[in-house]
């Protein structure tokens, strides 16, 4: 939601917590993909993503008697869908995942279905590649400024830190995607991406 | 996101990659669970209104009924 619909997100806030169904459905609409789509990529799995997407709304439904009337429907969606990819982690005894990577994503598992894996570009896939293979702390951080245009304001409370910290964090995840895709780049055709450092 | 920060060029084809749709069963489920935890307080707001009705004619129909009672007392008083 731009600047411009803060007024009718407002009234969303107000309509949804007087449990007004019609709100919900709203918000809804404008977020699901985009929350989908944030998940799959940090968990890399259209499963997780699922499961954890569920969670996020139904959490949004229990808790909106609780919801501040100036909330901000995009930063609260994402805190929630954040904390509960990080518990999803820590149940699966893989909190340490957060900071290296354990396992290399695979993007193409991305794709639903053929179209979304032919509409993808050459660079597009190098790119979704070369996300999966950034830690996830600096995945996440792209994720949400670079792909969902989140504020770095915003993104720094949602991810606990301080703006500095965003800053810099945000700076650093920058220069290791273009490492990643100049690796990626020079890479000779049909050598596997393991041998990749 | 800064100025030089939007100009770096991974960053801008970030933001152009593919929005992914979960699956259409997923959207279902989701939406109607979500629906589902909403309606019993619709419901119970629609079922308050008619409890309040019911509350405001009786109280009515007892004032009136007390009235006429206090009325025939009266008059069996005066004789």
């Amino acid at each position: 939601m731009t600047a411009v619909d803060r007024e009718l997100e407002l009234r969303l806030v107000a309509q949804l917590r007087a449990g007004e169904a019609a709100a919900f459905d709203q918000v809804y609409a404008h977020y699901n993909r985009r929350l989908f789509s944030f998940l799959a990529r940090l968990a890399r799995s259209r499963d997780v993503a699922e499961d954890l997407v569920e969670e996020v709304w139904l959490r949004l439904v229990a808790q909106r008697d609780r919801l501040r009337p100036d909330t901000r429907f995009g930063p609260w969606l994402f805190t929630v869908a954040r904390n509960l990819y990080l518990s999803y982690c820590r149940s699966r005894l893989l909190e340490n995942a957060h900071l290296p990577d354990a396992a290399e994503g695979c993007p193409a598992e991305l794709f639903r279905s053929p179209f979304e894996a032919t509409a993808a570009t050459e660079f597009e896939r190098q790119l979704e590649t070369a996300l999966a293979q950034l830690p996830a702390a600096y995945r996440e951080v792209l994720l949400l400024v670079a792909v969902e245009g989140l504020r770095p304001g915003e993104a720094a409370t949602i991810c606990g830190v301080s703006p500095e910290a965003m800053r810099q964090r945000l700076s650093r995840a920058r220069a290791l995607l273009a490492q990643r895709l100049d690796d990626a780049r020079r890479l000779p055709v049909g050598v596997p991406r393991e041998v990749l450092p | 996101m800064t100025p030089e920060e939007a100009g770096c060029p991974p960053l801008d084809t970030l933001a152009r990659l593919t929005v992914l749709d979960p699956g259409d069963a997923s959207v279902r489920r989701v939406r109607a669970r979500c629906l589902a935890e909403l309606a019993p307080s619709t419901r119970r707001g629609a079922a308050a209104a008619p409890r309040l009705e019911q509350a405001a004619a009786l109280t009515a129909v007892g004032g009136f009924l007390a009235a006429i009672v206090t009325a025939a007392l009266r008059l069996l008083a005066a004789r």
